[in-house]
């Protein structure tokens, strides 16, 4: 309860916050996709590719946005002095820090609800299809995933905000965590797409389950998507398996089959290392408000 | 109220609190102190917000080291230089310690945040941003944060600190009601003359431990230097005639008042006022002259070597 009141106070300060209508519109990079797709005059100046690109990166400029608008969630009650207020009141680390990732969350849902709809109603548009994937199903895959991607994220913003003061850092620091696993990915993905032994779950070695389990953590984003997309103009069959992205669509197989193979065993071992990941950035987020109590009061 | 017993506390090799044992009863007791003293780490220590390296501290029969939300929830606090969230308004800063501590109905919750605004005087700009708020504004804010949920104690640390003497002034007044309406205060502080108007009784630290604890009158008289101030029309006079009594010491004149420092004080009231009937004097006041909780105070910390910053 006490967690839901601090995490309503402090979406209410997101929304006001300036930040808020600069996040909104890097989170809405697909409405700018759309722009340029409907209009007739602006599809002769860019092409349909680069339509297609731009509405690719709609997750992670979605992603982008949220670290935008939450890099000082923590810091600000430190450098203004109110996380004495939080702490004279009957709160508990955890509740603080549970608080913050509400917060953090609820701008998420907000935010992913929004691209979702943007989606189903831009998807014939842009992949010129609607037999592919029913909306309602590609609606779920994309929520679904969108907001499995999106927890890590949240909770590395939520631990490096609690680290650093300056928000700048924070974001750079949150991309870096997500970049450098993810590249170390995208070229695995990469070299099997090449390689013709494209597969959604690479288990041949203990390196490529290592990269997997690495790559699972933050396997989407900008760079992984960039590369995916490029795959998918070497390979256009492999286009209708990458809706939006590889892990929504991962994550729709997930939702689609209960048949025990390998996909279902990538996709588990997909959500309970991001879910992982969200737990121990949360964990150690409320060990770090602790110790803030302890160097405060004394 | 609150009891502590042999209360120590260490910053590394620092002792903050040394065996510090302290027993607070119900009213408006004041914690004094110089700086450094242990006055706000006793007070961290009694809302959980601390603990401490020895002993222990009651609070309301809570212990705050086992039980600090349970301390939270029953007791007001005013922590030193209150930072209220400055984005937010008077009302939804209130509205938003008042749902931390537990009110979840948003109707009594709102009437009591309307009538406490209205108690420290803040009604009027209670949809103002606190970031437009006066330093004195924004204490009377914290003050009533510490009311929310009607407190049995309040704890106030340093409520004066940094305002200006209209801001003082606001806070004093607001302190004075709230003994009024009967709530038990245990206010620190080092601005002593504040204190002396509205404590009952006062318990002074230094350097960890107490170094006095008693009611202000009795303090006062108890450090009393026992000289008499008489105002007469004819002081000389008067000076002349007492110089010669058995039962007075010592007397002189200053600033136009007899000083007398009696070796039978009951003697001296007794026959004061016949002398000077007989020498023909008009008396306008007769006082025992009695230290100010101040000279006390510097009085004791100076005689213990200690330092008044």
């Amino acid at each position: 309860m006490k967690a839901l009141t601090l995490a309503f106070k402090d979406a209410k300060r997101l929304v006001k916050s300036p930040r808020f209508i600069f996040a909104l519109l890097l989170s809405s990079f697909a409405v700018i996709g759309l722009r340029i797709l409907l209009s007739t005059f602006l599809l002769q100046l860019f092409s349909i590719y680069v339509a297609r690109f731009i509405f690719t990166f709609t997750l992670p400029f979605l992603l982008l946005a949220i670290l935008v608008l939450n890099s000082d969630i923590m810091s600000y009650e430190r450098s203004e002095g109110t996380i004495l207020t939080l702490f004279s009141q009957p709160i508990s680390n955890a509740s603080i820090v549970l608080g913050k990732f509400l917060a953090m969350l609820s701008t998420s849902v907000a935010f992913t609800s929004f691209n979702a709809l943007m989606i189903v109603m831009l998807h014939p548009y842009i992949w010129e299809t609607t037999g592919f994937i029913s909306q309602y199903q590609f609606l779920s895959s994309f929520f679904f995933a969108a907001m499995l991607f999106q927890l890590p994220v949240i909770g590395l913003t939520l631990l490096f905000s609690s680290l650093f003061k300056r928000s700048a850092v924070v974001t750079i620091l949150v991309i870096l965590a997500c970049e450098i696993p993810a590249i170390i990915y995208a070229s695995q993905l990469m070299w099997q797409v090449q390689n013709g032994a494209y597969t959604l779950l690479p288990l041949h070695s203990v390196r490529q389950i290592l990269t997997m389990l690495i790559g699972s953590i933050l396997g989407y984003d900008l760079i992984l998507t960039a590369r995916v997309f490029r795959i998918t103009f070497k390979e256009p069959e492999i286009l209708k398996f990458i809706p939006v992205n590889v892990n929504a669509q991962r994550v729709y197989y997930f939702l689609s089959t209960t048949n025990p193979d390998l996909q279902v065993i990538d996709i588990t071992f997909s959500i309970i290392s991001l879910i992982a990941l969200t737990l121990a950035t949360v964990t150690i987020s409320i060990l770090i408000v602790r110790r803030w109590r302890a160097e405060y009061l004394e | 109220m609150i009891v502590t017993e042999n209360l120590t506390k260490f910053y590394g090799k620092l002792k903050a609190l040394d065996d510090l044992t302290i027993n607070v009863k119900k009213g408006v007791t004041g914690f004094l102190g110089p700086n450094a003293a242990g006055k706000t780490t006793t007070i961290k220590i009694l809302m959980g917000m601390l603990k401490p390296t020895k002993g222990r501290a009651l609070v309301l029969g809570i212990d705050p080291t086992k039980k600090p939300i349970e301390v939270k929830k029953k007791v007001g606090f005013l922590p030193e230089n209150p930072k209220p969230y400055r984005g937010m308004s008077g009302f939804e800063f209130l509205n938003f310690i008042a749902k931390l501590r537990g009110l979840r109905d948003r109707r009594e919750r709102e009437r009591q945040v309307s009538e406490l605004l209205q108690k420290v005087g803040l009604y009027d700009r209670a949809k103002d941003k606190i970031s437009t708020y006066s330093r004195g504004m924004i204490q009377r804010l914290a003050i009533a944060q510490a009311l929310i949920g009607d407190p049995q104690l309040i704890l106030l640390d340093e409520p004066t600190a940094g305002l200006d003497p209209l801001g003082r002034e606001e806070v004093i007044s607001l302190i004075t009601e709230l003994k009024k309406s009967g709530k038990s205060l245990f206010i620190s502080s080092h601005i002593l003359s504040e204190i002396e108007r509205v404590c009952e009784r006062v318990l002074i630290i230094d350097r960890g431990q107490l170094v006095l604890d008693g009611n202000v009158e009795e303090i006062k008289s108890q450090f009393s230097s026992g000289r008499y101030k008489v105002k007469v029309d004819k002081p000389d006079l008067l000076l002349k005639e007492l110089s010669q009594k058995h039962f007075v010491k010592e007397t002189w004149l200053e600033e136009g008042y007899v000083l007398v420092l009696p070796t039978d004080e009951s003697e001296f009231r007794k026959s004061v006022l016949e002398i000077s009937i007989m020498l023909g004097c008009e008396v306008f006041s007769l006082e025992k002259e009695r230290p100010s909780l101040q000279e006390v105070f510097v009085s004791l910390i100076r005689k213990r070597g200690g330092e008044i910053k």
